[in-house]
């Protein structure tokens, strides 16, 4: 789960620009959207694709994606859970 | 007479001879009919093995008319500028105006232009027909307007802009005649792109209901001549502008700062329009933030429909296409029912019309808002 | 009376100027992204929403930093009685080529958003509260005439004008923004200032 949080934090930087950011300066448990990173509906839709891109799961509908978005460690349990 | 009235008078501009082409006919007259009868636009196309909800022009349909009525050879031009030349060629049959004439503009209004020339291989078409101004410059070379074309790209509100513009061209006397058309077409790009943002319904769009789901893309071309030439039964564009919610680049402000402001400066203090066609995209947001903004402005007991029900969002055509339909409901009695609207679907409850029928007015408002925060408003007034 | 030009910036070849001061100076080889980026310290930027840009509203958020932020515009022009009036030769052509090397497998709806010329008049008005008229013009190229009229026009009833070029292509990029508005109080400030004239602005743009 480490290794994938982690390199979530890498790919979450890299797709939505978040250039000034390293990965140690995300907490994996601080909420992504609202305060914490501060990221918008744009971003929303681009972790979508992300999902899609490098994971193969896609959301079916939108309004799901508030829970798993909700933080790294979400998104990472949402990806572990899927490939079970 | 007093001088304030005389300027007043001078700076006045009316739409007359328009054109539409659309799904829905290749006249004004055709469209309105059709509207008037309930037909929409919409049907299910594919694009790039994708089925999509869109309103687009029947492809041979197009070259036929093109072919005939221009005696030119359709795989010289794009799509778009088959659209844009049948459209302009109409105004020209019935304005009399002089091409050559210095005084005459011609304003081009769209968001993407010849996009779908980054999807297709037309190898007929110059690579550089991509730029805006080259198309524009086709359509106008066309037809021989002595003066560059005045090109208007500013998202959604381009169609809207595009006449407030002329409008204020006009009163600073830089020209007699100016034709302005709104054109864009559906391509891959933008379904794909809207796709992406999930702002695309899968059946006909339905604004400002309940169950809306987001927006149909629709393909047209739409054209008005606007000169300061009164007639009876012609419309006036009393007052525009637009303005810029500085909120978020794709998403509207929750409260319609920017429409808001827009309508408290076309708006007269006290003045009640007949009824107000509003940009009613049919998505989530925007609908929403347009019963916001008429409700603070007090408005929300004026007809209002949306007429994307019947064409899709038209983009850079959309502003000057539903001022074309604003000025026919006027000189015609008539209001026309916003097409998918069934149940309330905004905070604010607006009187939205459910049936086309015969009505008196002398005014109505009409708005449009788009991406990068932009907003417009204009009130026309019959004559 | 009349207008006047209080403010512009430039960058162009590899530099970035304000009121003719250099600011900003990358390698004479640099990308055009790395003149951006070597702007964007100079200018001690801290605006991380920077990097989600486009070049184009990266470009135009640059040149109508120190404009916009310079004294006499920021101490007295209301921010809602302010156009935006910008144009180019492109539109918003580099971003659709990136966008449409991703329409086939994974569409980037964050790339997709930055396909309309008018987003950095967004991006712009965001920065920095701008609510007022908007306009955005293709043209072949740079036309002072143009804005110099639309300007002159809109400042009838409104106050003031942000207004420029901002020109984006596979070879480099081009932006040039001034802010003109009615001649503002003060004895003292108006030799700083620019009377707003086509020439004046050609010549600030050539030069």
């Amino acid at each position: 789960m480490e290794n994938l949080i982690q390199s979530l934090k890498v790919q979450i930087i890299d797709q939505l620009n978040l250039t000034e950011l390293k990965p140690e300066d995300i907490d994996a448990s601080a909420p992504l959207f609202g305060e914490g990173l501060g990221l918008d509906s744009i971003d929303a839709l681009e972790l979508i694709v992300l999902l899609e891109k490098n994971y193969g799961l896609k959301i079916q509908e939108p309004k799901d994606a508030k829970n798993i978005f909700q933080s790294v460690k979400t998104l990472a349990e949402y990806i572990s859970a899927q490939k079970k | 007479m007093e001088t304030k009235t005389l300027v007043a008078l001078l700076n006045k501009a009316f739409l007359h001879t328009s054109n539409i082409i659309s799904p829905l006919g290749f006249t004004t007259l055709e469209n309105f009919n059709s509207v008037c009868e309930g037909k929409i636009g919409m049907k299910n196309h594919t694009f790039n093995n994708a089925s999509y909800c869109t309103s687009v022009v029947d492809t041979d349909l197009l070259d036929n008319n093109f072919s005939i009525q221009t005696k030119s050879n359709p795989k010289e031009f794009t799509r778009l500028e088959k659209m844009c030349i049948l459209s302009v060629q109409d105004i020209m049959r019935h304005s009399g105006i002089d091409v050559k004439d210095k005084r005459t503009l011609f304003i081009f209004s769209t968001t993407k232009g010849n996009i779908d020339l980054l999807e297709n291989n037309q190898s007929n078409i110059p690579a550089d027909r991509i730029y805006l101004h080259e198309t524009a410059q086709v359509i106008s070379t066309y037809f021989g307007f002595v003066n560059k074309p005045l090109v208007v790209s500013n998202a959604c509100i381009s169609g809207l802009l595009a006449i407030i513009i002329a409008k204020r061209l006009l009163a600073d006397n830089q020209y007699d005649y100016i034709i302005v058309t709104g054109a864009d077409v559906v391509s891959n790009f933008t379904l794909s792109g809207f796709n992406s943002l999930s702002a695309l319904s899968s059946s006909v769009c339905k604004p400002f209901d309940k169950n809306r789901k987001g927006i149909n893309l629709g393909e047209a071309v739409a054209s008005v001549l606007i000169s300061k030439e009164q007639k009876d039964n012609c419309v006036e564009i009393v007052s525009g502008c637009s303005a810029n919610d500085a909120n978020h680049i794709s998403g509207p402000s929750r409260t319609g700062e920017g429409l808001y402001k827009c309508l408290q400066k076309v708006l007269p203090v006290g003045f009640i329009p007949g009824f107000i066609n509003a940009h009613g995209t049919a998505t989530e947001f925007n609908d929403e933030m347009e019963a916001i903004a008429f409700s603070r402005a007090g408005l929300q007991d004026i007809f209002t429909n949306s007429l994307k029900g019947y064409y899709g969002h038209t983009l850079g055509a959309a502003g000057v296409l539903e001022s074309i339909f604003c000025a026919e409901s006027l000189k015609q009695n008539k209001i026309i029912a916003s097409a998918g609207f069934e149940e309330q679907g905004t905070s604010v409850e607006l009187n939205i019309i459910k049936k086309t029928e015969n009505k008196k007015s002398t005014s109505c408002l009409k708005t449009a808002s788009g991406f990068g925060g932009c907003n417009a408003a204009v009130l026309y007034k019959l004559n | 009376m009349g207008n006047y030009i209080l403010s512009y910036s430039k960058i162009a070849a590899n530099c970035l100027w304000h009121n003719g001061k250099l600011i900003s100076k990358s390698a004479e080889t640099a990308a055009p992204s790395t003149i951006l980026e070597d702007s964007y310290k100079s200018l001690n930027l801290s605006y991380p929403k920077f990097f989600k840009m486009d070049s184009l509203s990266k470009l135009g958020v640059l040149c109508a930093e120190p404009v916009l932020k310079d004294e006499p515009v920021n101490e007295l022009f209301a921010k809602e009685k302010t156009a935006i009036v910008l144009s180019n030769k492109n539109s918003s052509l580099q971003t659709d080529l990136a966008y449409a090397k991703t329409m086939r497998d994974f569409p980037s709806p964050a790339l997709f958003v930055y396909t309309l010329p008018n987003i950095v008049t967004g991006e712009i008005a965001i920065k920095h509260k701008i609510t007022g008229e908007n306009a955005f013009f293709i043209e072949p190229a740079f036309n002072a005439e143009l804005l110099y009229n639309y300007t002159e026009m809109l400042l009838q009833e409104n106050d003031a004008a942000l207004c420029g070029w901002l020109h984006i292509d596979e070879k480099g990029c081009e932006g040039f923004l001034y802010f003109v508005a009615k001649q503002p109080a003060g004895e003292g400030k108006k030799s700083n200032f620019i009377r707003h004239n086509p020439d004046s602005i050609t010549n600030l743009y050539i030069n």
